[in-house]
């Protein structure tokens, strides 16, 4: 009796101890997170190995079952691509002449750096969030790479997030998509700046918000939005995405709508890190 | 001990399951919740004590890496494998899988429903039945159906390891047994 009793008050009061701590804990880790980064980074050296190798086994599975599609739409998609590969042939060779020309342009203007000029590391997605209510990833590289914290990340061409830690093996990527997320953009032709927010209802449709345009702004469905020269954390001139459906607001101030974003967010494997931070 | 260290064993081989496997196997951009099954498979199976540790370190986990508060589902994990083992410890016969599901579920569902409130109604994303439907609940379906197939395992190792134990206290333990 007298052991029951004991074991159930060291129980509670274990409970009562660790309750503290997590309060003490949510408290320290909404002001800094100093305190856990010791933990984070002594924990990374086990974890992230181990996600890295069983993140390869889950690439392999799904490998094998793009395997099993049928012949006909192999032939399909074949059609599709040669065709395809015509049509941009030739907008290949048109663009080589404007190339041609935009250098000459540029030497007599000595326009400063292009997007195409930042430097870039490659880097692979090993994991995922833990829970489903936000949309950020780890990469393989961290400090030790030279990453750091608020260095810009795309994919395909197009913005994928920002980086929002790092540690020595691993850095945490927040998606553009996520509910969190903030980005400064602007009209690529007429400069006109917009607020590009991520929205979780809305991505389910495969859409970013976009706000904050002003009304007397013209915009049209199709207008390609990169992100603007005014932003302090994203570099200017990447690419997020194409307008779609802007209306005016019931203030008749802004506009807002949607945008089409260009990246492929369910099946990002590999990203590139832009190992310049904006100034 | 050997027990803590097998505990933590298994929470570490979730979160890595958890953050690439079921983030592959996700259905419709929802994947299960292995961090929460953990606490309530524990607290029911081996006691409150048990289901409160693992509760705590698997909270701590879920949060560290992926969330700027660390330390909020820790709390809702902990006295979630807490009452788990409160109710059902001794109580119930051991086959019986109807009481952790309902726990797991119910346990699922404060845990959306406060990163709900904390993440999404403080920004002023009103539609809760939106968030409900297409969040919380596929969670839960999908939690419950990974409960099923990992309910058997737990309790097989837990059997082991108490069999263990037993033997290891007959063999070193008070004279009384080994003399008969």
């Amino acid at each position: 009796m007298k052991n029951k009793l004991k074991e159930i008050f060291s129980t509670k009061y274990m409970l009562s101890i660790l309750t503290v701590i997590c309060a003490v804990l949510i408290c320290i880790t909404f002001f800094t997170d100093k305190a856990t980064k010791p933990i984070k980074n002594a924990l990374s050296y086990v974890i992230v190995p181990l996600q890295s190798g069983v993140n390869n086994i889950g690439l392999w599975i799904s490998d094998s079952e793009q395997r099993f599609k049928t012949l006909e739409e192999l032939i399909a998609e074949n059609e599709e691509l040669k065709k395809q590969n015509a049509l941009l042939t030739e907008q290949n060779n048109k663009l080589i002449q404007d190339g041609y020309e935009l250098d000459r342009l540029r030497e007599m203007y000595a326009l400063d750096k292009q997007y195409d000029e930042y430097e870039k590391v490659g880097a692979k997605v090993i994991a995922k969030e833990t829970g489903n209510w936000f949309h950020s990833f780890t990469v393989d590289k961290g400090y030790n790479d030279g990453i750091k914290k608020d260095m810009n990340v795309i994919s395909g061409g197009g913005l994928v997030g920002i980086v929002t830690d790092v540690g020595p093996n691993y850095s945490i990527v927040r998606s553009i998509i996520d509910d969190t997320s903030y980005v400064s953009g602007m009209v690529i032709n007429t400069g006109e700046i917009c607020a590009v927010k991520g929205n979780m209802k809305l991505y389910s449709q495969g859409l970013i918000e976009v706000t904050n345009f002003k009304a007397s702004a013209l915009v049209k469905d199709g207008d390609c939005i990169v992100t603007s020269n005014i932003s302090d954390k994203y570099m200017q001139g990447i690419l997020i995405g194409y307008i779609k459906d802007v209306k005016v607001d019931a203030n008749n101030l802004t506009q807002s709508g949607y945008i089409t974003p260009v990246v492929d967010f369910e099946h990002i494997q590999e990203v590139l890190i832009i190992t310049e931070l904006k100034e | 001990m050997k027990r803590k260290v097998f505990e933590i064993g298994i929470i570490l081989l979730c979160y890595i399951l958890q953050t690439t496997f079921l983030k592959d196997i996700a259905l419709a951009g929802i994947s299960p919740n292995l961090m929460i099954i953990i606490p309530v498979l524990f607290g029911y199976i081996s006691g409150k004590y048990e289901g409160m540790f693992v509760g705590f370190v698997s909270g701590i986990l879920f949060d560290l890496f992926y969330r700027d508060v660390v330390g909020f589902n820790a709390l809702i994990f902990m006295y979630i494998g807490y009452i788990s083992g409160m109710l059902f410890f001794k109580d119930f016969y051991k086959d019986d899988i109807v009481f952790p599901l309902i726990v797991v579920s119910a346990g699922d569902f404060i845990y959306g429903f406060f990163s709900y409130v904390t993440y999404f109604l403080l920004k002023n994303r009103l539609d809760f039945s939106y968030y409900f439907l297409n969040i919380i609940v596929p969670e839960i379906v999908y939690t419950l159906f990974i409960t099923i197939l990992l309910y058997k395992i737990v309790l097989k190792i837990n059997v082991y390891l108490e069999d263990k134990k037993n033997r290891k206290e007959r063999r070193y333990g008070s004279g009384t047994l080994g003399s008969c």
